[in-house]
């Protein structure tokens, strides 16, 4: 399998992983904040847990969601209320379970793309490992 | 049947003009509460036939279980035309169904850490519990709310 320099990257990062199961690695993840639903689907299916759901909130993921959703209509709401922008992130009850801002830690990430694959709202891109061609060569 | 001549119906006593427009200024004010069946609309219904007077800024949502509302239905009330918003379900452990009251209070708090990071005041937006057979507690939740809404400043909208 031809590796990206990404994909390189992080088999030198991450000697013990192994590439006999993966069909891809070292796609760059690109996440839309703005799209994410917070189903926190993609933090259970990342299998180096780069993807987790906190328990805090970024009030902007509501003001900056497209107007269509459920997540745009609170944002449409809020911004009719607010009277000033959010100041910081706040800290989520136990009980309200989607509200939840994703972290992702690109430093742990595979690029497997797992995440995309799983998450509903095409919130998450793997972009596909560009190989140049020198890069095949060596 | 003719009136007693001393009934006049038409012109209001003079006393009773600021009375009229203090009235008015409560009917601007709006308080939305939405109560669960079980508990919150049973005591409200009972407070109704006890012919309790309510403040008459209170509009009553019905619903099966406060474990139904969600943070949109909250902040589309105060974002429409609602100055305030009770949530009024059952006692803690005594949901009918099992954790609803629960489930809204956590969404009551987010609800109200959201207002407060954008500078609205948190107070708007409450939760009350009470169980059906306590007619005078919901009245007195309602009459709670309306004065605390009451002392905020206006909910400007843009």
């Amino acid at each position: 399998m031809p590796l990206s320099r990404r994909g390189r990257e992080v088999l030198e990062r991450l000697p013990q992983v192994s590439l006999a199961g993966g069909s891809a690695l070292g796609c760059d993840i690109v996440r839309h904040d703005e799209l994410c639903v917070g189903c926190g689907r993609c933090a259970a299916v990342c299998p180096s847990d780069a993807n987790s759901q906190r328990e805090r909130f970024d009030v902007n993921q509501l003001l900056d969601a497209p107007p269509g959703s459920r997540r745009g209509a609170l944002g449409t709401a809020l911004r009719r209320l607010q009277r000033r922008a959010p100041d910081g992130p706040v800290a989520v009850p136990a009980r309200v379970t989607t509200y939840r801002t994703i972290d992702y830690d690109a430093a742990v990430c595979l690029g497997c793309g797992a995440c995309a694959r799983a998450c509903p709202a095409q919130a998450i891109e793997a972009l596909a490992p560009r190989v140049a061609p020198a890069e095949v060569a060596t | 049947m003719r009136l007693p001549a001393q009934v006049d119906r038409v012109t209001p006593d003079a006393s009773a003009v600021p009375a009229v427009a203090s009235r008015a200024a409560e009917r601007r004010r709006a308080i939305v509460a939405f109560c669960c069946r079980e508990c919150a609309y049973a005591a409200a219904d009972a407070s109704a036939n006890a012919r309790t007077p309510l403040p008459p800024t209170v509009r009553l949502v019905l619903l099966p279980c406060t474990g139904r509302v969600s943070p949109l239905h909250l902040l589309e009330a105060l974002a429409g035309d609602a100055d305030g918003v009770m949530v009024a379900g059952c006692l803690e452990g005594q949901c009918h169904y099992r954790e609803g009251n629960f489930n809204a209070l956590d969404r009551v708090l987010f609800v109200q850490r959201v207002l407060a990071s954008v500078g609205v005041e948190p107070e708007r937006v409450r939760m009350f519990t009470m169980s059906a057979g306590e007619p005078p507690r919901f009245a007195a939740a309602v009459r709670e709310m309306d004065r605390a809404v009451a002392a905020l400043p206006p909910l400007s909208r843009s």
